[in-house]
């Protein structure tokens, strides 16, 4: 992967709109190599548009993208996927395609068009499998696989592609406890080892504060807070941004904080003593 | 299925190249008449009824059913691709039956225009009718089963086959209201036909089915990344939209070319890429060119069958291709429909 020193990533005053909606309003933020970015927020915040502006499948209205100081949109869509590379929360595939063969269509930008795949790309595609524990699938159909098996297979094609910047959007939304750290151990492996940068939409925000450097808060479109995750999940920015009351603590053994839901009873019953301390 | 390499391609290529050129010599010695291939060479000449029989009826009747077979069988193959469902062909999609309907107004509404013309530019008049009739066919079941930015697989289906029936008894009324004195009949439209057909229209169909086939197969790699979903084949550097655009265009050519010969034969573009995968694989580098060169040899067949299993009388081909597919398409929806159907 490449030792590039700048900035990997940056978004600047970027707006975007389906339509008359805006879903996005001027926002900026940049990542470093090497590190985990965490995006946060309630659903329909805009997480997953900003995703999709960072992969270059859409562009902003106003604003600027920039991977390595240049604009997403001056890269051809091949060189940005050397690059760039996105992890979707589900990709279903109807045709009976094998492991193997889902995790080399990542090495599609680097081939011509009837490129068939050389031995260089398939030991990358090999290794790719190794790292996400699916070597041992690679004959099995991509239909017969669970969700979890399915997501890694995904995230093989991901690194397949060499990329700089991985873009994750709730890559285990459907995973269980297990699989969810398993994913996430990797990452950050990649990012110590590899100078990988990551971005990732995260649901769970113990999971954002266990595996993320930093973590950006969103709310209706804009950036709420930026910050380390101690300095982001806060009570009163994640009361903020998700418009309920939540637990906040200090896990001993990882020393990060650790968020828990209340049911709807001490939901209330902390808001009466917060009204009596007034 | 392990990956594709260059290896594997030329092999399954070749194998089924070799497999379709016994097909075309088999199947033009096979007939009501028994001919001697040896005879006719002896006296090339359209007084020696060997000749003729051989070189004058069956080739060019063989050939053209190889080009159509061939034409469906990629078009089906890219289809499949292009909607994500295993389950359609243009046939089933009701772009036969577009544009079927359409080359039957365009051949009654010119006839008396077009009995002037040359036989190609005829056949070119009517195939530009159907095309029309298939790109809008596809454009109206791709529109309507479009919920939501997403396709809605059972509205794909359940408007083509809908679609197929209106289209069928539209060809029906035409057929009724006017004085039909063509040389094709209502049945050679409705279940497709490959008989009585020159040396020349077996050229312009196959030159037209050479540019529509040769452009899908150019597109086939983008294709597999196709499979992945719209969003991630664009990350991964296709230009989906155009991709999109192109394989519409491309399929609606090919099945409007070969209907304006053939009529609607259905269920070749459903079963051939579907034994296919089984043996090769999804691949589509492979499965396309293996499409093209599978369904002209099942099409030969089928009209060898046709021409001969009752004879002296002929069946239409497309009788014998249904009760292949109808049975087929039954089976593969119990199979694959939990799968595909459930989205």
């Amino acid at each position: 992967m490449n030792p590039d020193p700048i900035t990997p990533l940056s978004c600047d005053g970027v707006s975007f709109a389906y339509g008359a909606t805006e879903v996005l309003t001027s926002v900026s933020f940049s990542v470093t190599k090497g590190e985990i970015f965490g995006l946060l927020g309630p659903n329909g915040s805009g997480k997953s548009t900003l995703v999709r502006l960072m992969s270059g499948v859409l562009v902003p209205r106003t604003g600027r993208v920039m991977f390595a100081g240049r604009e997403l949109r001056n890269y051809r869509r091949e060189e940005l996927a050397r690059r760039i590379a996105v992890v979707p929360q589900e990709t279903r595939i109807e045709l009976p395609f094998s492991v193997l063969e889902v995790v080399l269509m990542g090495r599609a930008p680097y081939l011509g068009r009837f490129g068939f795949e050389r031995a260089h790309d398939l030991a990358i595609a090999r290794r790719a499998m190794e790292q996400t524990g699916v070597n041992a699938l690679a004959t099995r159909e991509i239909h017969e696989l669970s969700g979890g098996e399915r997501q890694r297979v995904i995230l093989a094609k991901a690194l397949a592609q060499e990329p700089q910047v991985l873009l994750l959007d709730e890559p285990t939304a459907f995973l269980d406890i297990k699989h969810q750290m398993e994913v996430y151990d990797l990452i950050g492996h990649l990012s110590r080892q590899h100078g990988l940068t990551v971005i990732t939409i995260q649901h769970d925000l113990n999971l954002a504060a266990l595996y993320c450097d930093r973590l950006a808060l969103l709310k209706a479109g804009r950036v709420f807070c930026l910050g380390t995750p101690e300095q982001t999940l806060t009570y009163t920015n994640v009361k903020a941004v998700y418009e309920t009351e939540v637990y906040i603590g200090l896990n001993d053994i990882t020393g990060k904080v650790h968020i828990l839901p209340l049911d709807a009873e001490n939901r209330r019953r902390l808001e009466r003593e917060k009204e009596s301390r007034r | 299925m392990p990956h594709l390499t260059k290896r594997r391609w030329l092999t399954v290529n070749s194998v089924l190249l070799l497999a379709l050129t016994v097909t075309l010599l088999s199947a033009a010695a096979i007939g009501v008449e028994s001919v001697s291939l040896a005879h006719a060479w002896a006296s090339p000449s359209p007084e020696n009824p060997d000749f003729l029989i051989l070189f004058r009826i069956r080739l060019p009747r063989v050939l053209l059913a190889a080009v159509v077979g061939g034409a469906l069988g990629i078009a089906g193959a890219a289809l499949q691709a292009l909607l994500h469902n295993p389950l359609a062909c243009p046939h089933i999609l009701g772009v036969s039956g577009g544009a079927s309907l359409c080359g039957i107004v365009a051949l009654v509404f010119t006839s008396a225009l077009t009995a002037s013309l040359p036989g190609f530019l005829r056949i070119s008049l009517v195939s530009l009718a159907a095309f029309a009739g298939a790109v809008s066919t596809t454009l109206l079941i791709y529109r309507t089963a479009l919920v939501r930015g997403r396709l809605q697989p059972y509205a794909l289906l359940l408007t083509g086959v809908v679609f197929n029936a209106f289209c069928g008894a539209m060809i029906m009324l035409v057929n009724s209201l006017v004085d039909f004195y063509q040389s094709h009949g209502v049945l050679f439209w409705l279940m497709g036909s490959l008989a009585a057909q020159d040396y020349a229209t077996v050229g312009i169909v196959s030159l037209y089915v050479v540019i529509g086939s040769a452009w899908l197969f150019s597109q086939s790699r983008y294709l597999n990344l196709l499979s992945l979903g719209e969003e991630s084949a664009l990350q991964l550097g296709v230009n989906v939209e155009l991709l999109r655009r192109g394989i519409f265009l491309a399929s609606s050519f090919l099945v409007g070319a070969i209907v304006a010969v053939s009529g609607m034969i259905g269920f070749v573009g459903l079963i051939v890429p579907h034994l296919l995968r089984l043996l090769i694989g999804a691949d589509h580098r492979l499965l396309l060119s293996a499409s093209w060169l599978g369904g002209a040899i099942f099409l030969v067949w089928a009209d060898t069958l046709a021409r001969t299993v009752v004879s002296p009388t002929e069946l239409p081909v497309g009788v014998v291709t249904a009760m292949c597919g109808g049975p087929f398409f039954l089976y593969l929806l119990r199979k694959e429909g939990r799968k595909v159907l459930a989205a």
